[in-house]
């Protein structure tokens, strides 16, 4: 017997979960064993579909006998009879299938990612060395007494420890969601991710600032750079641990980092009493050597000050 | 022996009861009897509830019920007089209410008014006071009833901005406003502060005098104390300044950097070094402040001056972490409770500086008082950005000053800050 088409069963992801030949046309679907395609869905009829070919990779989909009828891409309502073609999924009762012809022309192959580095164990090497070593650096800085290297080391076991607890969160929400823990890519993505966070905040936004005279790095660019990252993070996770196509994953992000930043302005509103006595102002102060912005003399120092009046006089 | 010892008894005993006053006068007892239907209990009360909110203590100085206390004991009615209301509670139990005519809050003191006539009231001592004199301090201390006090004048105090008199005898609180006689009777000054251990602290009687004569000569009452409050902060501000900025401000030299010093009589400084035995660096440390501080009402005091100086060194640490360890000093704030209502939050300005030919970081902050309107809270910071082995931080805080004499004040203290190889 020659093979005519196959009929896919989808699942609710639109994956293919299962896959049948047809061998003759009409090909009838239903829950009765006198089917050619057998369902066991409680919402589907016995005798529920019939499906004959009407030409070039097109199908005319007969309801037979159902109460619940069937629907085709989901748009349009209940329908008796429908013309499909070969990419148009069809609902009877909670199952979702799709007719596809023998010749229907399959995508060309893709070649294979080069190498997935970024899922591998150099690349975790990499992430924690690069955290560690921010971190340290930040430790370093303020390390102005004698109390023995090994003050150091407790911190970084900590840090060490806490990044296997945020892999091993992740993963294990991906293997509940797909199947796929993705350990190592997890934790990659948080050391790396968290490392250049300490770095730029940390370290070089204040020396720049301090270097240039200005307050642009620690004022201005974290309000940009710091949700960016953040957000980039985040699309990482996710990314990983379900099949949600890219835009729905970025919109889901930017959602997510946008009702974060929200949140945040709205608590710093609430919160606005208790900083009533903070001052802000750049505090880095960096090596003699780096300065290459020439300094103000004291009058224009003072001079700048009267700004301050008309702003606290508002 | 046994008679011996009997008859030295007897003799010690007669030579003191010899040597005791020979008259009534000058003798605690008198002087209570005279002048106690003078001084009366003052309490502010929550409106409506006649729960007390403060007590003070006040005196008559004149027969028609003009009453002087303390500032600081109707501070509360002053500054929100649809609260807080006033009366007084005299030594036979009467009580009525007080208007409030006149403050001068730099002194501390207040006149009141009651209804009434024919009142027994405080004359005003004319010979000068002199140190040693035995005085008497009355009030009602913690709302026991009136007492007593005898103790001796000690004269002005020192390294006070403001005239006050050093008074050895046990002020306590809730005697805050009440009179201080001499053994004739007669007002010398007002209980006005505190130090524990018999230190206590008077407003010399002539401000009550001067204050008094100002309302005699305008008998205006203001509708509201504020601007008057402010007014008079004013004056405090400009007064605080000219005495700081009249000559250049005196420095010490330490490690090449000039330090600022103690610029007038009323500023203490104080030194410490700390260089303990695990730290990278030393840090010699000089904090001076002014006993110059006016209250003005809860959780605000006004007119206040401090400046520090952080002399670090360090032959170990490399720039980076020289650089973290200024960083700490120079960025650090001291957090204190300060209420919103009272102030607007801190504006900044900072940069990088040539300061008298020495590369600096000078940071610049600003707060404004919400009911006090041209009083301001500066604070400016500036580090040393040499390169070497030491680091100055220095810092200057003035609260509660004008714009105009702050600037002068900060513009004075920079100049101040220089290095010399």
């Amino acid at each position: 017997m020659e093979r005519l088409a196959w009929v896919e069963i989808l699942d609710r992801h639109g994956d293919v979960s299962s896959r049948h030949p047809v061998y003759a046309w009409p090909l009838r679907i239903g829950r009765a064993y006198t089917n050619d395609v057998v369902l066991d869905d409680p919402y589907v009829a016995a005798n529920h579909l019939e499906i004959n070919p009407v030409g070039e990779g097109a199908y005319q989909l007969k309801v037979v006998i159902s109460v619940n009828a069937m629907m085709v891409d989901t748009l349009r309502g209940k329908q008796a009879d429908a013309t499909v073609s070969a990419n148009q999924v069809v609902r009877i009762g909670h199952t979702q299938l799709r007719i596809r012809p023998i010749g229907y022309a399959v995508s060309a192959e893709k070649s294979l990612p080069s190498k997935a580095w970024l899922r591998s164990w150099p690349a975790l090497f990499v992430g924690v060395a690069a955290l560690v070593l921010m971190y340290l650096l930040t430790l370093w800085l303020n390390y102005d007494r004698a109390e023995g290297y090994r003050i150091l080391l407790l911190p970084i076991v900590g840090v060490i420890v806490l990044l296997l607890v945020w892999g091993g969160f992740w993963a294990l929400i991906g293997r509940v969601l797909s199947g796929r823990a993705n350990f190592v890519a997890h934790a990659v993505n948080a050391s790396l991710g968290v490392a250049l966070l300490i770095f730029l905040n940390g370290l070089l936004y204040g020396y720049v600032d301090f270097a240039l005279n200005t307050d642009l790095m620690t004022n201005v660019l974290p309000e940009v750079a710091e949700p960016l990252i953040i957000g980039a993070l985040l699309y990482r996770h996710i990314g990983l641990v379900s099949r949600m196509s890219r835009r729905r994953l970025g919109i889901i992000v930017v959602a997510l980092m946008a009702s974060l930043i929200g949140f945040g302005y709205v608590s710093e509103k609430w919160t606005a009493d208790n900083k009533l006595t903070e001052m802000s102002f750049s505090r880095t102060i960096g090596p003699p050597f780096i300065l290459l912005a020439h300094g103000k003399s004291t009058e224009a120092f003072i001079a700048g000050a009267s700004e301050l009046k008309s702003k606290v006089d508002e | 022996m046994h008679t011996r010892q009997v008859i030295l008894l007897l003799a010690c005993f007669l030579s003191v009861t010899a040597y005791s006053e020979p008259a009534n006068e000058g003798r605690a007892q008198v002087v209570f009897a005279t002048a106690k239907a003078s001084v009366v209990q003052i309490r502010t009360l929550l409106k409506g509830s006649k729960s007390q909110n403060s007590t003070g203590s006040g005196f008559y100085v004149s027969d028609d019920g003009l009453l002087i206390t303390n500032y600081h004991v109707v501070s509360s009615h002053a500054l929100e007089p649809n609260i807080y209301e006033m009366e007084y509670v005299a030594s036979n139990g009467e009580r009525g209410g007080l208007t409030l005519l006149a403050i001068d809050v730099l002194h501390d003191l207040a006149l009141l008014q009651r209804k009434g006539s024919h009142l027994p009231y405080l004359r005003f001592q004319a010979n000068p006071l002199e140190r040693g004199e035995k005085l008497f301090s009355l009030g009602d201390p913690n709302d026991l009833g009136q007492v007593i006090v005898e103790g001796v004048n000690n004269g002005l105090q020192e390294h006070s901005f403001y005239d006050t008199l050093h008074f050895t005898g046990a002020i306590n609180p809730g005697m805050s406003g009440g009179p201080v006689v001499s053994k004739s009777g007669e007002l010398v000054g007002i209980n006005v502060a505190t130090m524990g251990e018999s230190r206590g602290f008077l407003v010399p009687a002539q401000y009550a005098r001067e204050l008094l004569a100002r309302w005699r000569a305008t008998p205006v009452v203001a509708a509201e104390f504020q601007p008057e409050i402010t007014r008079q902060m004013k004056q405090h501000s400009s007064a605080l300044v000219e005495r700081l900025t009249r000559k250049s401000l005196p420095v010490q030299m330490d490690a090449g950097y000039t330090v600022p010093d103690a610029a007038d009589p009323y500023i203490r400084c104080w030194a410490s070094k700390s260089d303990k035995e695990k730290l990278f660096f030393s840090v010699r440390s000089y904090n001076c402040s002014g006993n110059s501080n006016v209250y003005v009402g809860q959780g605000i005091n006004m007119g206040s001056v401090f400046y520090e100086s952080l002399l670090y060194q360090s032959d170990v640490l490399d720039s980076f972490r020289f650089g973290r360890l200024l960083q700490k000093a120079y960025g650090s704030h001291e957090d204190f409770n300060a209420d919103i209502k009272h102030f607007t939050k801190f504006s900044c300005t900072d940069s990088t500086l040539n300061l008298n030919g020495m590369p600096a970081k000078a940071a610049l902050c600003l707060r404004a008082y919400r009911k006090y309107l041209g009083m301001y809270d500066i604070d400016l910071r500036v580090v040393s950005l040499r390169e070497g082995k030491q680091a100055l931080v220095t810092k200057l805080n003035l609260d509660g000053v004008a714009y105009e004499d702050g600037m002068r004040m900060v513009r004075h203290y920079m100049e101040a800050l220089k290095w010399n190889d």
